[in-house]
């Protein structure tokens, strides 16, 4: 264990280092620099993935294939473009492959999953206090809704809307010109809002009763 | 603009990509059509929603298991390195390992080929048997000499022109082989 604090030292004084910098530090033998890198992208991979494909071991297992995929190929990654980008299109790839390996095997399958390979699981609110039990049920609908979404538009809106990166990363990652991204992220935002339904229209309430609370009390 | 088309325009609208007539064209149907203007609404607060989705975590064990598979990884890296290493720059032990490897290789291969030749007959020879070679074989060139076809007519051979080319009878010739072959 002394040696994952000595990378957490190294990863504090490592703040300011770029990721393509690390990256070649890696490639003159050094595993502390990469495992900086891991810590940068461990859990915004695994919030893309995990959303991607709906199963959490399956989420762990893509993560640290992607970085191991990473590593073993740190010599091709060229600074033309980000690392970033990069990381994210190997694991948005292994989760493509996945999500092509449930379906020729879906109708072996007699496990707790839909129909799109997505396992439904009650909030936690005892592992979230400081969340109230109505905002967590509403997260799950908001988490089954996407769950529902076809895997193009699902994958476009995670990347967009949860992880925030630019329309040029998301075209980039997803490997389609920048209109048809466009496209599919404002489709899966129509579908979404058409598929909450009624909770969208209690999400509207919701955020207005906020706004006159606002204004009241300013 | 039809609801599809602002429809198509949501996104882009509410994230600022649309300017001028395009954008004033949307204003316009929003403010014609109330069923498009709550859809636009909606889609605002669903961004919001999305964007402040309780964020998951791996467990804190990812970081260990991670850094062993980084390490195994490493060490298979080195191993084909160290391999590479080796046969681009060899140490004089094993060049000398490799000429006596190969010396040995070749002996052996000679032996064999000598033993099992191609043509199936052995090729360990007796002194005795070369001589009874050479001496048919002398036979043989001085027959051949003395009876040039001159005139281009072909040669017939008799039972007495066999008997001069093979002095020894292949019988005889056999008992001369056979026990020497023998000791091989």
């Amino acid at each position: 264990m002394s040696e994952l604090l000595f990378v957490e030292q190294f990863t504090r004084q490592s703040e300011m280092v770029t990721d393509e910098d690390l990256l070649a530090q890696s490639l003159d033998g050094s595993v502390n620099a990469f495992e900086v890198i891991v810590n940068r992208y461990k859990d915004r991979l695994f919030n893309f993935v995990v959303r991607f494909v709906g199963d959490q071991e399956t989420a762990e297992d893509i993560v640290q294939e992607t970085f191991l995929r990473a590593y073993r190929n740190r010599d091709t990654f060229q600074a033309v473009a980000k690392f970033s980008t990069w990381i994210y299109t190997i694991a948005g790839n292994l989760a493509k492959s996945e999500l092509r390996r449930r379906k020729r095997w879906r109708f072996l399958s007699l496990g707790s999953k839909d129909e799109h390979g997505n396992t439904f699981e009650l909030p936690d609110v005892a592992s979230n206090p400081d969340r109230d039990a109505e905002t967590l049920l509403a997260e799950a609908k908001i988490e089954d809704a996407i769950a529902r979404l076809p895997d193009h538009y699902r994958e476009a809106i995670i990347l967009r809307d949860i992880e925030g990166l630019d329309y040029d990363e998301i075209s980039t990652i997803v490997g389609v010109p920048l209109g048809t991204v466009k496209s599919r992220i404002n489709r899966g935002r129509l579908r979404l809002q058409e598929d909450l339904g009624d909770l969208a229209c209690a999400l509207w309430k919701q955020d207005e009763d906020e706004t006159t609370a606002v204004r009241s009390n300013p | 603009m039809t609801c599809a088309e602002s429809q198509n325009l949501f996104s882009e609208y509410l994230e600022g990509q649309i300017t001028g007539t395009v954008q004033q064209g949307l204003v316009e149907h929003l403010e014609a059509c109330p069923a498009c203007a709550q859809k636009l609404k909606l889609m605002r607060i669903m961004r919001v929603r999305l964007s402040k989705l309780d964020r998951k975590h791996l467990p804190d064990t990812f970081s260990f298991e991670m850094r062993r598979a980084l390490l195994a990884e490493m060490n298979r890296e080195n191993i084909w390195l160290n391999r590479l290493r080796a046969l681009l720059s060899p140490r004089p032990q094993t060049v000398w390992s490799a000429a006596v490897g190969t010396a040995f290789a070749a002996v052996c291969f000679a032996v064999l080929w000598l033993t099992f030749p191609p043509g199936g007959q052995s090729g360990w020879r007796s002194d005795s048997v070369t001589e009874v070679d050479a001496a048919q074989h002398d036979q043989s060139v001085r027959y051949v000499l003395e009876h040039l076809p001159f005139d281009g007519e072909p040669i017939e051979s008799t039972v007495k022109d066999t008997a001069r080319v093979m002095p020894v009878p292949p019988s005889q010739a056999r008992e001369v082989v056979q026990p020497v072959s023998a000791t091989f």
